[in-house]
Protein backbone atom coordinates (compact mmCIF):
# COMPACT_ATOMS: atom_id res chain seq x y z
CA UNK A 1 0.00 0.00 0.00
CA UNK A 2 1.73 3.34 -1.16
CA UNK A 3 1.37 6.17 1.42
CA UNK A 4 -0.30 9.84 1.43
CA UNK A 5 2.35 12.26 3.26
CA UNK A 6 0.12 15.27 4.23
CA UNK A 7 0.93 18.49 5.40
CA UNK A 8 -1.26 21.31 7.04
CA UNK A 9 -2.32 23.63 9.94
CA UNK A 10 -5.10 22.48 12.11
CA UNK A 11 -7.40 22.00 9.85
CA UNK A 12 -5.86 19.12 8.78
CA UNK A 13 -4.93 18.04 12.48
CA UNK A 14 -5.69 14.69 13.34
CA UNK A 15 -5.60 15.71 16.84
CA UNK A 16 -7.20 19.04 16.35
CA UNK A 17 -9.07 20.24 19.99
CA UNK A 18 -11.38 23.04 19.60
CA UNK A 19 -9.96 26.26 21.76
CA UNK A 20 -13.48 27.75 21.76
CA UNK A 21 -15.16 24.17 23.35
CA UNK A 22 -12.59 22.07 24.68
CA UNK A 23 -14.76 19.69 25.75
CA UNK A 24 -15.92 19.14 22.18
CA UNK A 25 -15.48 15.62 21.06
CA UNK A 26 -13.44 16.51 17.45
CA UNK A 27 -12.28 13.21 16.36
CA UNK A 28 -14.41 12.91 13.59
CA UNK A 29 -11.55 11.75 10.74
CA UNK A 30 -10.20 14.61 8.98
CA UNK A 31 -9.39 15.08 5.32
CA UNK A 32 -5.80 13.31 4.86
CA UNK A 33 -7.37 10.10 6.22
CA UNK A 34 -10.31 10.40 4.28
CA UNK A 35 -8.40 10.98 0.98
CA UNK A 36 -5.75 8.06 1.77
CA UNK A 37 -8.86 5.78 2.40
CA UNK A 38 -10.98 7.10 -0.88
CA UNK A 39 -7.22 6.50 -2.62
CA UNK A 40 -6.06 3.38 -0.87
CA UNK A 41 -3.42 4.17 0.55
CA UNK A 42 -1.81 4.35 3.74
CA UNK A 43 -1.61 7.99 5.72
CA UNK A 44 1.26 10.12 7.02
CA UNK A 45 -0.39 13.08 8.22
CA UNK A 46 2.24 15.86 9.61
CA UNK A 47 -0.84 18.16 10.12
CA UNK A 48 -0.26 20.33 13.62
CA UNK A 49 -2.84 22.83 15.00
CA UNK A 50 -1.76 26.65 14.80
CA UNK A 51 1.70 25.39 12.42
CA UNK A 52 3.27 27.61 10.02
CA UNK A 53 4.71 27.22 6.52
CA UNK A 54 7.94 26.63 7.80
CA UNK A 55 6.69 23.79 9.91
CA UNK A 56 4.30 22.04 7.13
CA UNK A 57 7.72 22.05 4.55
CA UNK A 58 9.80 20.86 6.78
CA UNK A 59 7.88 17.88 8.10
CA UNK A 60 6.91 16.98 4.61
CA UNK A 61 10.29 17.47 3.00
CA UNK A 62 11.58 15.05 6.33
CA UNK A 63 9.44 12.17 5.45
CA UNK A 64 9.79 12.45 1.71
CA UNK A 65 13.80 12.27 2.16
CA UNK A 66 13.64 9.64 5.05
CA UNK A 67 12.14 7.38 2.57
CA UNK A 68 14.40 5.30 0.77
CA UNK A 69 12.44 4.15 -2.26
CA UNK A 70 10.79 7.35 -3.62
CA UNK A 71 7.74 4.51 -5.49
CA UNK A 72 6.00 4.10 -2.09
CA UNK A 73 5.01 7.46 -1.85
CA UNK A 74 1.55 7.69 -3.00
CA UNK A 75 0.78 11.06 -3.39
CA UNK A 76 2.08 14.16 -1.32
CA UNK A 77 -0.87 17.01 -0.68
CA UNK A 78 0.15 20.79 0.98
CA UNK A 79 -2.69 22.58 2.48
CA UNK A 80 -0.59 25.73 3.51
CA UNK A 81 -1.75 28.04 5.78
CA UNK A 82 -0.68 31.93 6.76
CA UNK A 83 2.66 33.11 5.79
CA UNK A 84 2.46 35.25 9.07
CA UNK A 85 3.08 32.49 11.06
CA UNK A 86 6.42 31.49 12.80
CA UNK A 87 7.15 28.34 13.56
CA UNK A 88 10.74 26.83 15.24
CA UNK A 89 12.19 23.70 17.01
CA UNK A 90 13.21 23.04 20.78
CA UNK A 91 13.52 19.12 20.58
CA UNK A 92 16.18 16.97 18.93
CA UNK A 93 13.87 14.82 16.97
CA UNK A 94 11.42 15.88 14.33
CA UNK A 95 8.32 15.07 15.54
CA UNK A 96 5.07 16.98 16.27
CA UNK A 97 6.25 17.34 19.51
CA UNK A 98 9.45 18.97 18.37
CA UNK A 99 7.83 22.27 17.11
CA UNK A 100 6.46 25.28 18.34
CA UNK A 101 4.63 27.90 16.66
CA UNK A 102 3.12 31.70 17.60
CA UNK A 103 0.60 33.37 15.39
CA UNK A 104 2.45 35.83 14.24
CA UNK A 105 6.70 36.31 13.34
CA UNK A 106 9.00 38.31 15.64
CA UNK A 107 10.31 40.09 13.17
CA UNK A 108 9.80 40.88 9.19
CA UNK A 109 6.89 42.35 7.16
CA UNK A 110 4.15 40.67 5.04
CA UNK A 111 5.95 41.04 2.08
CA UNK A 112 8.99 38.94 3.42
CA UNK A 113 6.63 36.63 4.72
CA UNK A 114 4.36 35.84 1.87
CA UNK A 115 8.28 35.29 -0.44
CA UNK A 116 9.27 33.22 2.07
CA UNK A 117 6.34 30.73 1.96
CA UNK A 118 6.22 30.78 -2.01
CA UNK A 119 9.81 29.27 -2.09
CA UNK A 120 8.85 27.03 0.18
CA UNK A 121 5.63 26.03 -2.26
CA UNK A 122 8.44 25.92 -5.06
CA UNK A 123 11.10 24.11 -3.00
CA UNK A 124 8.25 21.21 -2.31
CA UNK A 125 7.21 20.96 -5.93
CA UNK A 126 10.93 20.84 -7.14
CA UNK A 127 11.58 17.99 -4.54
CA UNK A 128 8.21 16.10 -5.79
CA UNK A 129 8.56 16.46 -9.36
CA UNK A 130 13.04 15.16 -8.92
CA UNK A 131 11.59 12.19 -7.43
CA UNK A 132 8.45 11.90 -9.53
CA UNK A 133 6.66 11.98 -6.72
CA UNK A 134 2.59 13.04 -7.38
CA UNK A 135 1.89 16.17 -5.51
CA UNK A 136 -1.10 18.43 -4.75
CA UNK A 137 -1.00 21.53 -2.85
CA UNK A 138 -3.16 24.76 -2.11
CA UNK A 139 -4.12 27.55 0.82
CA UNK A 140 -6.19 25.67 3.07
CA UNK A 141 -6.80 29.16 4.47
CA UNK A 142 -5.46 32.65 2.55
CA UNK A 143 -2.28 33.42 3.45
CA UNK A 144 -2.58 37.05 4.02
CA UNK A 145 -5.93 38.49 4.02
CA UNK A 146 -6.67 38.10 7.77
CA UNK A 147 -3.25 39.83 8.29
CA UNK A 148 -3.76 42.70 6.06
CA UNK A 149 -7.10 43.38 7.13
CA UNK A 150 -6.11 43.50 10.70
CA UNK A 151 -5.81 40.31 12.97
CA UNK A 152 -9.05 39.05 14.37
CA UNK A 153 -9.08 37.74 18.26
CA UNK A 154 -8.77 33.89 17.93
CA UNK A 155 -11.12 31.97 19.33
CA UNK A 156 -10.76 31.25 22.74
CA UNK A 157 -10.30 35.27 22.97
CA UNK A 158 -13.80 35.73 21.27
CA UNK A 159 -15.32 32.68 23.72
CA UNK A 160 -13.53 33.34 27.05
CA UNK A 161 -11.94 36.54 26.76
CA UNK A 162 -14.83 38.75 25.45
CA UNK A 163 -13.39 39.84 22.91
CA UNK A 164 -15.59 40.66 19.57
CA UNK A 165 -14.76 39.75 15.83
CA UNK A 166 -14.64 43.01 14.28
CA UNK A 167 -13.90 45.73 17.17
CA UNK A 168 -11.28 44.06 18.09
CA UNK A 169 -9.28 43.48 15.22
CA UNK A 170 -5.78 44.96 15.28
CA UNK A 171 -4.88 47.44 13.12
CA UNK A 172 -2.35 46.25 10.07
CA UNK A 173 0.91 48.00 10.33
CA UNK A 174 1.74 48.62 7.31
CA UNK A 175 0.36 50.53 4.28
CA UNK A 176 -2.28 48.56 3.19
CA UNK A 177 -3.05 49.84 -0.42
CA UNK A 178 0.43 49.50 -1.49
CA UNK A 179 1.05 46.16 0.15
CA UNK A 180 -1.84 44.51 -1.54
CA UNK A 181 -0.67 45.65 -5.24
CA UNK A 182 2.65 44.71 -3.96
CA UNK A 183 1.62 40.99 -2.25
CA UNK A 184 -0.20 40.25 -6.51
CA UNK A 185 3.13 41.21 -7.85
CA UNK A 186 5.29 38.74 -5.41
CA UNK A 187 2.52 35.71 -6.19
CA UNK A 188 1.84 35.96 -9.82
CA UNK A 189 6.29 36.34 -10.24
CA UNK A 190 5.62 32.48 -9.43
CA UNK A 191 2.96 31.60 -11.73
CA UNK A 192 5.10 30.35 -14.07
CA UNK A 193 6.50 28.18 -11.91
CA UNK A 194 3.80 27.00 -9.73
CA UNK A 195 0.89 27.76 -11.50
CA UNK A 196 0.89 26.19 -14.62
CA UNK A 197 0.55 22.32 -14.36
CA UNK A 198 -2.85 23.08 -12.57
CA UNK A 199 -1.25 21.17 -9.63
CA UNK A 200 -2.01 24.28 -7.49
CA UNK A 201 -5.38 24.23 -7.04
CA UNK A 202 -6.36 27.96 -6.77
CA UNK A 203 -3.56 29.38 -7.54
CA UNK A 204 -2.79 32.33 -7.95
CA UNK A 205 -4.13 33.08 -4.26
CA UNK A 206 -4.51 36.84 -4.50
CA UNK A 207 -7.44 39.27 -3.99
CA UNK A 208 -5.62 42.63 -5.91
CA UNK A 209 -9.62 44.32 -5.57
CA UNK A 210 -9.72 44.32 -2.34
CA UNK A 211 -12.79 42.03 -2.93
CA UNK A 212 -12.79 39.51 0.13
CA UNK A 213 -11.09 36.36 -2.08
CA UNK A 214 -12.45 37.90 -5.07
CA UNK A 215 -11.69 34.89 -7.97
CA UNK A 216 -12.16 37.25 -10.89
CA UNK A 217 -10.11 40.25 -11.26
CA UNK A 218 -11.34 43.45 -13.62
CA UNK A 219 -10.35 42.04 -16.66
CA UNK A 220 -11.87 39.02 -16.24
CA UNK A 221 -8.48 36.81 -15.06
CA UNK A 222 -8.81 34.17 -12.16
CA UNK A 223 -7.46 35.25 -9.27
CA UNK A 224 -7.31 31.72 -7.66
CA UNK A 225 -8.98 31.10 -3.85
CA UNK A 226 -7.89 29.57 -0.20
CA UNK A 227 -10.11 26.16 -0.07
CA UNK A 228 -12.30 26.99 3.00
CA UNK A 229 -13.67 30.08 0.72
CA UNK A 230 -13.92 27.75 -2.55
CA UNK A 231 -15.79 25.41 -0.43
CA UNK A 232 -18.28 27.14 1.49
CA UNK A 233 -17.63 31.11 2.56
CA UNK A 234 -18.18 31.97 -1.04
CA UNK A 235 -21.77 30.08 -1.77
CA UNK A 236 -22.79 29.80 1.58
CA UNK A 237 -22.64 33.41 3.85
CA UNK A 238 -25.22 35.24 3.05
CA UNK A 239 -28.15 32.30 4.10
CA UNK A 240 -25.09 30.96 6.31
CA UNK A 241 -25.39 27.78 4.66
CA UNK A 242 -21.36 27.74 5.69
CA UNK A 243 -22.46 26.84 8.85
CA UNK A 244 -22.66 22.91 7.71
CA UNK A 245 -19.28 22.86 7.69
CA UNK A 246 -17.59 24.47 9.88
CA UNK A 247 -18.03 24.36 14.15
CA UNK A 248 -19.40 27.20 14.22
CA UNK A 249 -19.83 30.85 13.91
CA UNK A 250 -17.15 31.47 16.94
CA UNK A 251 -14.95 28.33 15.85
CA UNK A 252 -14.70 28.20 12.06
CA UNK A 253 -12.47 25.03 11.63
CA UNK A 254 -14.15 22.28 9.70
CA UNK A 255 -16.93 19.79 11.20
CA UNK A 256 -17.19 16.47 10.28
CA UNK A 257 -19.35 17.48 7.22
CA UNK A 258 -16.90 20.04 6.36
CA UNK A 259 -14.06 17.55 6.58
CA UNK A 260 -15.92 15.12 3.48
CA UNK A 261 -16.79 18.44 1.46
CA UNK A 262 -12.76 18.66 1.78
CA UNK A 263 -11.78 15.44 1.39
CA UNK A 264 -14.70 15.10 -1.70
CA UNK A 265 -13.41 18.29 -3.77
CA UNK A 266 -9.33 16.99 -3.38
CA UNK A 267 -10.56 13.72 -5.04
CA UNK A 268 -12.12 15.33 -7.84
CA UNK A 269 -9.25 17.40 -8.33
CA UNK A 270 -6.93 14.69 -8.13
CA UNK A 271 -8.73 12.61 -10.90
CA UNK A 272 -8.81 15.88 -13.29
CA UNK A 273 -5.04 15.91 -12.70
CA UNK A 274 -3.74 12.46 -12.56
CA UNK A 275 -6.83 10.09 -13.69
CA UNK A 276 -6.57 6.35 -13.03
CA UNK A 277 -2.30 7.07 -12.33
CA UNK A 278 -2.87 7.27 -8.37
CA UNK A 279 -1.97 4.41 -6.40
CA UNK B 1 29.94 35.45 -20.76
CA UNK B 2 28.10 32.97 -18.30
CA UNK B 3 27.36 34.39 -14.78
CA UNK B 4 28.61 32.95 -11.17
CA UNK B 5 26.32 33.22 -8.85
CA UNK B 6 27.63 33.83 -5.04
CA UNK B 7 26.24 34.28 -1.80
CA UNK B 8 27.43 34.26 1.72
CA UNK B 9 27.69 36.22 4.43
CA UNK B 10 30.52 39.19 5.66
CA UNK B 11 33.81 36.26 4.06
CA UNK B 12 32.01 37.10 0.76
CA UNK B 13 30.48 40.49 1.03
CA UNK B 14 31.31 42.60 -1.76
CA UNK B 15 31.26 46.01 0.24
CA UNK B 16 32.95 44.15 3.80
CA UNK B 17 33.78 47.22 6.59
CA UNK B 18 35.85 45.66 9.20
CA UNK B 19 33.68 46.58 12.17
CA UNK B 20 36.43 46.47 14.67
CA UNK B 21 38.52 49.12 12.15
CA UNK B 22 35.69 51.15 10.53
CA UNK B 23 37.97 52.91 9.24
CA UNK B 24 40.46 50.14 7.65
CA UNK B 25 39.87 50.51 3.64
CA UNK B 26 38.81 46.88 2.97
CA UNK B 27 37.84 47.71 -1.00
CA UNK B 28 40.11 44.66 -1.99
CA UNK B 29 39.36 42.10 -4.65
CA UNK B 30 37.02 39.59 -2.94
CA UNK B 31 36.98 36.05 -3.67
CA UNK B 32 34.11 35.45 -6.35
CA UNK B 33 35.53 38.34 -8.79
CA UNK B 34 39.25 36.35 -8.72
CA UNK B 35 36.89 33.04 -8.87
CA UNK B 36 35.27 34.48 -11.90
CA UNK B 37 38.28 35.87 -13.61
CA UNK B 38 39.88 32.11 -13.34
CA UNK B 39 36.31 30.86 -14.24
CA UNK B 40 35.82 33.25 -17.57
CA UNK B 41 32.21 34.35 -15.67
CA UNK B 42 30.76 37.32 -14.72
CA UNK B 43 30.26 37.69 -10.70
CA UNK B 44 26.79 38.30 -9.19
CA UNK B 45 27.94 38.64 -5.84
CA UNK B 46 24.95 38.31 -3.30
CA UNK B 47 26.99 38.10 -0.05
CA UNK B 48 26.12 40.43 2.67
CA UNK B 49 27.70 41.13 5.98
CA UNK B 50 26.53 39.00 9.21
CA UNK B 51 23.54 37.40 6.78
CA UNK B 52 22.43 33.80 7.98
CA UNK B 53 21.58 31.09 5.67
CA UNK B 54 18.24 32.00 5.02
CA UNK B 55 19.74 34.90 3.67
CA UNK B 56 22.09 32.93 1.22
CA UNK B 57 19.51 30.53 0.34
CA UNK B 58 16.88 32.75 -0.27
CA UNK B 59 19.22 35.57 -2.77
CA UNK B 60 20.15 31.98 -4.58
CA UNK B 61 16.52 31.10 -5.07
CA UNK B 62 15.56 34.23 -6.30
CA UNK B 63 18.06 34.91 -8.61
CA UNK B 64 18.06 31.71 -9.93
CA UNK B 65 14.02 31.98 -10.46
CA UNK B 66 14.26 35.34 -11.96
CA UNK B 67 17.08 34.25 -14.35
CA UNK B 68 14.49 33.22 -17.37
CA UNK B 69 17.31 31.75 -19.74
CA UNK B 70 18.97 29.22 -17.31
CA UNK B 71 21.84 28.35 -19.59
CA UNK B 72 23.03 31.74 -18.51
CA UNK B 73 23.90 30.36 -15.11
CA UNK B 74 27.92 28.92 -15.44
CA UNK B 75 27.99 28.42 -11.73
CA UNK B 76 25.98 28.81 -8.93
CA UNK B 77 28.17 28.59 -5.36
CA UNK B 78 26.86 28.54 -2.07
CA UNK B 79 28.99 29.74 0.91
CA UNK B 80 27.30 28.89 3.97
CA UNK B 81 27.30 30.76 7.56
CA UNK B 82 26.94 29.99 11.29
CA UNK B 83 23.60 28.14 11.60
CA UNK B 84 22.58 30.16 14.86
CA UNK B 85 22.03 33.40 12.71
CA UNK B 86 18.19 34.64 11.81
CA UNK B 87 17.64 36.35 8.74
CA UNK B 88 14.35 37.83 8.21
CA UNK B 89 13.17 40.41 4.78
CA UNK B 90 11.23 43.92 6.13
CA UNK B 91 9.40 46.39 3.99
CA UNK B 92 11.05 47.70 1.18
CA UNK B 93 12.06 50.97 2.30
CA UNK B 94 13.97 53.05 -0.11
CA UNK B 95 14.96 56.84 0.18
CA UNK B 96 13.44 58.48 -3.17
CA UNK B 97 16.35 61.01 -2.86
CA UNK B 98 19.12 58.61 -3.47
CA UNK B 99 20.67 58.45 -6.91
CA UNK B 100 17.77 56.29 -8.78
CA UNK B 101 20.10 54.21 -10.73
CA UNK B 102 21.58 53.04 -7.45
CA UNK B 103 17.80 51.68 -6.83
CA UNK B 104 17.64 48.00 -7.79
CA UNK B 105 21.45 47.74 -7.01
CA UNK B 106 20.42 48.62 -3.49
CA UNK B 107 16.98 47.77 -2.65
CA UNK B 108 17.98 43.80 -2.42
CA UNK B 109 20.16 44.58 0.44
CA UNK B 110 17.93 46.94 2.25
CA UNK B 111 14.82 44.33 2.17
CA UNK B 112 17.25 42.17 4.91
CA UNK B 113 18.25 41.87 7.90
CA UNK B 114 19.72 39.76 10.21
CA UNK B 115 20.37 39.17 14.14
CA UNK B 116 23.65 36.98 15.36
CA UNK B 117 21.31 34.45 17.33
CA UNK B 118 17.80 33.64 16.48
CA UNK B 119 16.04 34.00 19.72
CA UNK B 120 13.67 31.47 18.84
CA UNK B 121 14.92 27.56 18.91
CA UNK B 122 17.82 25.90 20.08
CA UNK B 123 21.60 24.98 17.91
CA UNK B 124 19.66 21.85 16.84
CA UNK B 125 16.37 23.46 14.83
CA UNK B 126 19.54 25.93 13.52
CA UNK B 127 21.08 22.88 11.71
CA UNK B 128 17.87 21.40 10.56
CA UNK B 129 16.90 24.46 9.36
CA UNK B 130 20.51 25.10 7.74
CA UNK B 131 20.73 21.27 6.44
CA UNK B 132 17.21 21.68 4.68
CA UNK B 133 18.29 25.31 2.83
CA UNK B 134 21.47 23.20 1.73
CA UNK B 135 19.16 20.48 0.28
CA UNK B 136 16.49 22.36 -0.90
CA UNK B 137 19.43 24.33 -2.89
CA UNK B 138 20.93 21.06 -4.18
CA UNK B 139 17.28 20.13 -5.67
CA UNK B 140 16.46 23.60 -7.14
CA UNK B 141 20.19 23.33 -9.50
CA UNK B 142 19.73 19.73 -10.33
CA UNK B 143 15.81 20.88 -11.81
CA UNK B 144 17.41 22.86 -13.92
CA UNK B 145 21.08 21.11 -14.46
CA UNK B 146 22.60 24.08 -12.99
CA UNK B 147 26.09 23.65 -12.14
CA UNK B 148 26.20 23.97 -8.05
CA UNK B 149 28.99 23.79 -5.11
CA UNK B 150 28.21 24.36 -1.76
CA UNK B 151 30.47 24.29 1.36
CA UNK B 152 30.80 25.98 4.64
CA UNK B 153 32.55 29.11 4.77
CA UNK B 154 32.23 29.29 8.55
CA UNK B 155 31.66 26.07 10.64
CA UNK B 156 27.52 25.73 11.27
CA UNK B 157 27.92 25.34 15.05
CA UNK B 158 31.43 25.12 16.69
CA UNK B 159 31.62 28.94 17.48
CA UNK B 160 27.87 28.54 18.87
CA UNK B 161 28.96 25.85 20.85
CA UNK B 162 32.53 26.94 22.12
CA UNK B 163 30.76 30.19 23.48
CA UNK B 164 30.50 32.99 21.13
CA UNK B 165 32.56 35.78 21.08
CA UNK B 166 31.95 39.40 21.15
CA UNK B 167 34.43 42.36 21.06
CA UNK B 168 34.14 44.37 24.53
CA UNK B 169 34.61 47.70 22.90
CA UNK B 170 34.88 49.36 26.55
CA UNK B 171 37.90 47.06 27.60
CA UNK B 172 39.36 47.22 24.42
CA UNK B 173 39.06 43.31 23.94
CA UNK B 174 37.00 40.09 23.19
CA UNK B 175 34.90 38.01 25.63
CA UNK B 176 32.94 34.99 25.58
CA UNK B 177 28.95 34.61 26.07
CA UNK B 178 28.20 30.33 27.74
CA UNK B 179 26.61 27.82 25.66
CA UNK B 180 22.86 28.44 26.37
CA UNK B 181 22.70 24.48 27.35
CA UNK B 182 23.40 22.40 30.04
CA UNK B 183 24.49 19.38 28.05
CA UNK B 184 26.78 20.42 25.07
CA UNK B 185 28.17 17.13 24.65
CA UNK B 186 24.83 15.83 24.18
CA UNK B 187 23.64 18.38 21.64
CA UNK B 188 26.79 17.94 19.83
CA UNK B 189 26.55 13.81 19.66
CA UNK B 190 22.23 15.05 17.97
CA UNK B 191 24.09 17.17 15.22
CA UNK B 192 26.76 14.47 14.32
CA UNK B 193 23.69 12.27 14.17
CA UNK B 194 21.72 14.87 12.51
CA UNK B 195 24.28 14.92 9.97
CA UNK B 196 24.87 11.60 9.49
CA UNK B 197 21.09 11.41 8.72
CA UNK B 198 21.18 13.74 6.11
CA UNK B 199 24.27 12.34 4.11
CA UNK B 200 22.17 10.00 1.81
CA UNK B 201 20.47 12.96 0.73
CA UNK B 202 23.56 14.83 -0.09
CA UNK B 203 25.53 14.84 -3.43
CA UNK B 204 28.98 15.44 -1.20
CA UNK B 205 31.12 15.98 -4.83
CA UNK B 206 29.50 18.83 -4.86
CA UNK B 207 29.79 19.91 -1.33
CA UNK B 208 32.68 20.91 -0.22
CA UNK B 209 34.12 19.63 3.69
CA UNK B 210 31.04 17.40 3.46
CA UNK B 211 29.98 15.80 6.29
CA UNK B 212 31.39 19.31 7.93
CA UNK B 213 32.41 16.74 11.08
CA UNK B 214 35.88 17.27 12.04
CA UNK B 215 36.11 13.73 13.03
CA UNK B 216 35.06 12.20 9.78
CA UNK B 217 37.30 14.63 7.74
CA UNK B 218 34.77 17.08 7.09
CA UNK B 219 35.94 21.06 7.34
CA UNK B 220 35.07 24.19 6.96
CA UNK B 221 36.81 26.41 4.60
CA UNK B 222 37.30 29.24 7.76
CA UNK B 223 38.49 26.12 10.06
CA UNK B 224 40.64 24.80 7.46
CA UNK B 225 40.65 21.10 6.95
CA UNK B 226 41.23 19.61 10.84
CA UNK B 227 42.42 22.86 11.98
CA UNK B 228 42.08 26.89 13.21
CA UNK B 229 42.12 29.17 10.58
CA UNK B 230 44.94 30.97 12.04
CA UNK B 231 47.00 27.23 12.47
CA UNK B 232 46.26 26.48 8.83
CA UNK B 233 47.24 30.21 7.36
CA UNK B 234 50.08 30.16 9.73
CA UNK B 235 50.03 32.39 12.48
CA UNK B 236 51.78 35.64 10.90
CA UNK B 237 48.58 36.99 10.05
CA UNK B 238 49.12 36.44 6.35
CA UNK B 239 45.60 35.23 5.18
CA UNK B 240 43.29 37.37 7.74
CA UNK B 241 43.16 41.40 8.61
CA UNK B 242 44.66 40.19 12.20
CA UNK B 243 44.16 38.16 14.87
CA UNK B 244 41.49 40.46 16.71
CA UNK B 245 39.05 40.67 12.57
CA UNK B 246 39.94 36.89 11.17
CA UNK B 247 38.07 38.21 7.74
CA UNK B 248 40.36 37.47 5.29
CA UNK B 249 42.55 40.03 3.49
CA UNK B 250 43.51 40.80 -0.06
CA UNK B 251 45.60 37.13 0.09
CA UNK B 252 42.93 35.55 1.63
CA UNK B 253 40.53 36.17 -0.73
CA UNK B 254 42.83 35.44 -3.12
CA UNK B 255 43.56 31.92 -1.22
CA UNK B 256 40.00 30.85 -1.08
CA UNK B 257 39.77 31.71 -4.76
CA UNK B 258 42.28 29.27 -5.36
CA UNK B 259 41.02 26.20 -3.62
CA UNK B 260 37.62 26.81 -4.63
CA UNK B 261 38.85 26.74 -8.42
CA UNK B 262 41.02 23.87 -7.91
CA UNK B 263 38.28 22.04 -5.83
CA UNK B 264 35.58 22.80 -8.85
CA UNK B 265 38.54 21.78 -11.82
CA UNK B 266 39.37 18.37 -9.83
CA UNK B 267 35.54 17.36 -9.12
CA UNK B 268 34.49 18.27 -12.39
CA UNK B 269 32.00 20.51 -11.76
CA UNK B 270 31.52 22.68 -14.72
Amino acid sequence: MKILIAGGDSNADKRFRSTAYPSLDTSWPKWPELLSEKLNMRTCNTARGGAGNEYIFSRLQSEIMHIEDKSQIGLVVAGWTQCHRQDWQLDSGNTVFSWASQRVHDHGHLIGWMRKTLRYQLALKIMCDAFNIPLIQFHMIHPYDDYIHGLQPVEADLMFGGKKLDEDREKYPGNYEKDMNKLVSVILAYDKHLGQDGKFIGWPVSNKWQRLYSKVDEDGNDLGFPLDYHLWWEKRLEDRGYLEYVISDLDVHPSAKGQLLITEFLHGELEKIYGNRLG
Amino acid sequence: MKKLIVSGCSWTDNIYRSSIYPEMDCSWTKWPVHLAKKLDMTPVNLGRSGAGNEYIYSTLHDKIIQTKDKSEIGLVVAAWTESHRRDYQNIEQFDSTYDQSLRNKILWRNTWFSDQVDSRGNILYFMKKALRYQLSLQTLCERWDIPYVQFQMIHPYDNYMDGLEYFDVENNKKRKLDYPNFHPEKDEDNIVRLIRDTWPSIDDNKYLGWPIIYTEKGYSVSGGYDLSWLMHFGSDDKYIIDKVDTHPNAKGHEWIANFLHTEIIDRDLI
